[in-house]
Formats: structure tokens, C-alpha cells, sequence
């Protein structure tokens, strides 16, 4: 059931990121016109619709970026918190199902807009000499990384693994800790997005001072032990990163089930 | 076994007491009028029965079973309001619904459709209140369950309208089904009831056969209605 939730969550979020995407994709080549033009004539009036073009396009990436945040918690309200949600519970699936569908969806389309928009970027303003020195740059950066001894190859890897597992958990964290909020928000009988904005006003400070006390007890004392010899480099990073990601896996795990229990206390679901 | 028991069932808010000690057994193959004033305790009922909201004692079973995914695939709701998705287009609402129940007869949905003159293309949201509430009902009644919980499906509507749900469900419902209307519009339904249970201020304080009233007492559900319930 998991997968008809995932494609439906597809289909109610596709009908809005992918216009967005083409209108990007159309305004990324207006920019690069309007860089052209910005560049090879000397009329004001060229150069007052050139500037325009070029900040459309940086207007419309920055509108798709913030569509992608506003539809994860779009999603989550209307179709769990309004009338929708009388559809939704009734269906025959677990409610595991359903916050992870939308988990699932929204991290989709934050990487999705992320890459379209570095896309979008290179095409509006990368000329064909900073293409080629990028390519360059990575296959340098590989042969480097081919050639260097299998102990540091294995620490640039882990790096690389783990900054992956960091950036997954952290978007997951983000939109769980929307959930929650807006969950709690909605469990009392009056005045619910209000107090949902307060929920995550309360939940956002708290995660802040933990995010301090983690840094002055684990992260700083390692650095710490870096610096007076007594670890390497290289376990001092290990360290940071894995705190890190350990960090973002205990805050979805809490938002998880604090989502979970407050939906299944208002709702008695699955 | 009944199709929906209700054994000791009890539900407050605070100190409001919405469903309270509650028994009740509905067998499959009965049209069951759920009637009661405004504020009685149907909706409450039927949204326990759906798992959307939790008892405060007592249970609620459905075939036996508390309710859950197995009850919700063989439960078939009208909410009391226009709950689908407005951005979907009706060829989309079929897709929903034929992904998640196993007994929705699609073919049966689309001739509804049809004889209603919708286009598959336009979305809910173009559609009038009048129309939304016919596709929502087509929708529910296009599955082939084994109870089916309609919570005010003549409400808010013109009598036209009325007409039109009123046959969608003695016309559609699957025979071996137990069919539950909560209303208080009970003059527009009371010639498809096969027995009527009153409820007020949480408790049921009448259930009886449509024919024992009328035979026993002389007088329409709804006359019946209004000599219960006069203020």
C-alpha cells in the first residue's frame, strides 16, 4: 500500500514542482540571452530588459526552492488536518504508511529541486570555459583520489558516505519536525495553526540548545583532542560527522513518534 | 454476528459525554436508519466505527474486529462533508479509489458518472456542491462492502439532489451489506428503512422495524420522529 500512497503523493506534488520546473527551465534560458545581450551590447534599454530576464530567472529559482517546502507542509496539513483527511484516514493502510509516504515524497522533491536548480544555474550562466574546468576539476579530483594510498581513500569515502547520510537525515529530520509541530498544533480543540507555528517555535528552540550542548560536549572535545595530538585528523572528523548523523537520527526518530502518537491519540488510526 | 456491534461503548470530550454505554448490533442486509436531533451523537458513532476517533470505554467492532485496516477495507464512509480531494480530476478520484479498495467496481462508477453527464477530465473542484456530493456518494457506493456508514448523505442538498443520492443507494448497495444513514431528514429516506434506531444526547432511546411503527403505532417514522424528539 505504501507504493499507491507514494503515487498518488507523486501525482497531488508533480501537478505543481514540474510547471515550475519548465517555467524555471524557460526563464534559465531567457537569463542566458539576457547575459548575452548584458555582455555584447551597449543600449540601456537592452541592458533594463537583460537585467530583468537575468532576475526573473533568479526570482523563479528561488520560488521553486521555497514550493518545495511550502508543498511538504502543504501536503501534510491539507491532506491529514482538513476535510482530506477524512479520505485519508479511512483508507486501508497503517499510519506508518502514511506519514512515511509523505516523508518519502518531500525528500524526493528537495533533491529533485536541488539538482534542477544547480541545472538551471549552470544553464543561465556557465559558459562553455567554466564547464570544461569543472570537468576538469572532478576528474582531477578522481585521479587524485585513485592514486592516493587505500587508508585515506577509505577515510575520503567514509567522509563522503557519511555527509550523504547527513544530508538524507537532516531533510527527514526537517520535515518531521514540520509534522510534529503541525500535529500538536492540530490535537487541541482551538486556534490549531497558530499553535502549531508555536509548536515549532518551541521545538526549533529546543533542538537549538541541544544542537549547543552537542557541540560543546562531543564535537569541541574532539577537534580538541585533534589539536593536542592526542587523536588524528582523521577519527576527529569521523567523529564530528557521525555525532552529526546521530544527532539528525535521534531528532527523526523523537519527531517520529511524537507525530505518530499525536495522530494516533486524535485519530486512533491503524 | 453482527456486521457493527457496539458493546458498553462511551465516548466524552471533557465533561461532555457524546456516546454514552452504548450496545448495539446491526446484522448485514439491513437498510438502518441512524436518526437523531442535531448534537445526538451520529456522527460521533460513525467516526469510531471509521477509526477516527477513539472510544472512551466500551468497544466498537466491526465483523468482529476493533477498527483497522482489515474493518477499513471492508467499511465503505460518506463522510458527513465533501472530503476527496479537489484537485483531482475525476479520472484520478477512480484511480484512487480503485488502488486502495479491492472491491470498488470501477465499470459501475463510470456508467454513475456517465448518466450523470460528468466529463472524466474536469476536476471536483469545477464541479457544483450538488455534483461533488453525487461523485462522492458514486464513489462510495461503487464498492462492493460489507457495511456501509453514511453520514448525512441528504444533507444540504435540494430535494432534486436528494432524489438522486436516495436512489444511488437503494439502487447500488450490495444486498449482503448492512447500510447505516445517520439523518435527521427522515421523511426523504424512511421509505427505504428496513428498521430505524433514534438516538439522543448519546443513548439510543428507540429501535425498532420501519413496518412495527407504522403497523403498531398508526403513524410514519417521521411523525414517530417528531413525537420522541418534541421539544
Amino acid at each position: 500500500m505504501l507504493s499507491k500512497l507514494l503515487k498518488h503523493e507523486f501525482r497531488a506534488t508533480a501537478r505543481v514542482m514540474l510547471p515550475l520546473y519548465a517555467l524555471m527551465a524557460v526563464l534559465a534560458g531567457l537569463a542566458r540571452v539576457s547575459v548575452y545581450l548584458l555582455d555584447h551590447q551597449a543600449s540601456k534599454a537592452v541592458h533594463w530588459f537583460a537585467g530583468l530576464g537575468v532576475g526573473l530567472f533568479i526570482l523563479s529559482v528561488l520560488v521553486v526552492t521555497v514550493m518545495a517546502v511550502v508543498l511538504m507542509v502543504n501536503r501534510f496539513y491539507k491532506n491529514f488536518m482538513t476535510d482530506e483527511g477524512y479520505v485519508m484516514f479511512t483508507l486501508p493502510v497503517t499510519a506508518n504508511q502514511l506519514v512515511f509516504s509523505k516523508i518519502i515524497v518531500s525528500v524526493v522533491w528537495f533533491i529533485a529541486t536541488a539538482a534542477a536548480d544547480a541545472a538551471a544555474l549552470t544553464a543561465a550562466f556557465a559558459n562553455s570555459h567554466y564547464i570544461r574546468s569543472a570537468i576538469d576539476l572532478v576528474r582531477m579530483a578522481f585521479e587524485k583520489f585513485t592514486t592516493v594510498d587505500h587508508v585515506l581513500r577509505m577515510h575520503i569515502t567514509g567522509y563522503a558516505a557519511e555527509g550523504v547520510v547527513i544530508g538524507l537525515l537532516a531533510m527527514i529530520a526537517t520535515c518531521l519536525v514540520v509534522y510534529a509541530s503541525i500535529s500538536v498544533g492540530h490535537s487541541f480543540a482551538n486556534h490549531k495553526v497558530l499553535l502549531s507555528f508555536v509548536a515549532f517555535g518551541v521545538f526549533t528552540t529546543v533542538l537549538e540548545i541541544a544542537g549547543i550542548a552537542l557541540l560543546i560536549s562531543v564535537i569541541g572535545p574532539a577537534f580538541e583532542r585533534y589539536f593536542m595530538m592526542v587523536a588524528d585528523g582523521f577519527a576527529a572528523a569521523h567523529t564530528v560527522l557521525l555525532t552529526v548523523a546521530g544527532a539528525e537520527l535521534l531528532v527523526s526518530v523523537v519527531f517520529y513518534f511524537l507525530t505518530y502518537a499525536t495522530l494516533k491519540r486524535r485519530l486512533n488510526m491503524g | 454476528m453482527g456486521i457493527f456491534e457496539c458493546k458498553a461503548l462511551t465516548k466524552r470530550y471533557g465533561s461532555l459525554t457524546a456516546i454514552d454505554n452504548i450496545d448495539l448490533d446491526i446484522e448485514p442486509g439491513h437498510i438502518v436508519g441512524l436518526l437523531g436531533p442535531n448534537g445526538s451523537g451520529k456522527t460521533t458513532l460513525i467516526k469510531m466505527a471509521n477509526g477516527l476517533l477513539a472510544p472512551t470505554a466500551g468497544q466498537i467492532l466491526i465483523g468482529g474486529e476493533k477498527p483497522s485496516v482489515a474493518t477499513k477495507k471492508i467499511v465503505s464512509y460518506l463522510p458527513d462533508r465533501m472530503a476527496l480531494p479537489t484537485w483531482m480530476k475525476m479520472t484520478q478520484a477512480l484511480d484512487f479509489f480503485g488502488d486502495f479498495y479491492e472491491d470498488f467496481d470501477r465499470a459501475m462508477a463510470e456508467e454513475l458518472l456517465r448518466r450523470l453527464g460528468i466529463d472524466p477530465g474536469q476536476t471536483i473542484k469545477q464541479m457544483s456542491k450538488g455534483t461533488q456530493e453525487k461523485v462522492q456518494l458514486i464513489l462510495v457506493m461503487s464498492r462492493r462492502a460489507q457495511l456501509y456508514l453514511l453520514d448525512e448523505p441528504i444533507g444540504g442538498v435540494d430535494p432534486a439532489t436528494r432524489d438522486y443520492i436516495i436512489n444511488t443507494i437503494i439502487n447500488n448497495y450490495n444486498e449482503n451489506a448492512a447500510v447505516v444513514i445517520s439523518t435527521h431528514l427522515i421523511a426523504d429516506v424512511e421509505n427505504i428503512l428496513d428498521e430505524v434506531i433514534f438516538i439522543n444526547s448519546g443513548r439510543i432511546v428507540c429501535r425498532d422495524a420501519v413496518d412495527a411503527i407504522r403497523e403498531g403505532r398508526g403513524m410514519s417514522v417521521d411523525a414517530y420522529f417528531r413525537e420522541v424528539f418534541k421539544c
